[in-house]
């Protein structure tokens, strides 16, 4: 090992050890707080494509019934228009999200769901992680999500 | 409550008193989930739309995006997994049996 990579080595465990302050991590890419990395509900929500969905349909209005969530969410994946989405894909999409994707969300604090009516709330950590996500598509580029954003876009006018 | 298996063909205790009720193949190159899958089997059980399996939550059961990533996840340096493994739990008052070669297999008690 060089003089200069291990002195880069050394830096870098500075910078992970140390928790009270929130040091950049110096790789060349943006600045990240430290912080950043602990935020567990935020990369938990998005790891799967129908939780990005959904959470994109939440940054444009502040109640969604479930239905209606999972008729965009079929129409996206199935690249139709939502009118054109058959029923019992409608239903099947439906079934996913109320028993597993929903549940998590709610765990995550990210939505709040009523059960009563089965719609859809913001929670206590949507801002936080809509945000995440409008920051990694504002610089990745992924064909389907892009087309989910910019549905979502024209939606939130 | 989940408890890998491996072995015998159905993952059920040839003691316990369990009748297969309903069986469903999971398509892991569909669009839709192990999740759905499971609940349309249930569903089909009960003869009730699929919609109407509201209780329990099936996330309150068992951890379904772990079981579907340890039994249909990424292929593993260009082969999938062959042996094949089962994970069971129950759901009310189902058995659900879920085996790697994407066969769901839901009991009822005799």
């Amino acid at each position: 090992m060089t003089e200069r990579e291990s002195n880069r080595d050394e830096s870098l465990s500075e910078v992970v050890s140390d928790s009270d302050s929130t040091p950049a991590v110096r790789t060349g890419v943006p600045e990240i707080r430290q912080g950043v990395l602990e935020l567990e509900h935020v990369f938990t929500s998005l790891a799967d494509s129908r939780r990005r969905y959904l959470l994109y349909s939440l940054g444009s209005e502040n109640e969604w019934s479930l239905t209606e969530v999972a008729t965009k969410v079929a129409a996206w994946e199935m690249d139709i228009p939502k009118g054109e989405v058959p029923q019992d894909e409608i239903e099947k999409t439906y079934a996913s999200l109320y028993h597993v994707h929903v549940p998590k969300l709610v765990d995550e604090k990210v939505i709040e769901f009523d059960e009563a009516n089965e719609t859809i709330h913001p929670g206590e950590h949507t801002e936080q992680v809509v945000s995440a996500l409008a920051g990694v598509g504002a610089s990745l580029d992924a064909d389907q999500e892009t087309h989910a954003r910019s549905e979502f876009d024209d939606e939130g006018n | 409550m989940t408890k890998a298996t491996d072995g015998d063909d159905t993952g059920v205790s040839e003691e316990s008193e369990w009748n297969l009720v309903q069986q469903a193949q999971y398509d892991q190159d569909g669009r839709h989930d192990l999740t759905t899958t499971i609940i349309s089997a249930i569903a089909d059980a009960e003869g009730v739309s699929l919609t109407e399996v509201d209780k329990p939550i099936l996330y309150e059961c068992v951890d379904v995006t772990a079981l579907e990533d340890a039994f249909f996840g990424p292929y593993v340096e260009g082969h999938s997994r062959d042996s094949v493994s089962t994970a069971e739990f129950e759901y009310g008052d189902y058995r659900v049996v879920i085996k790697s070669d994407g066969w769901i297999s839901v009991y009822e008690r005799s």
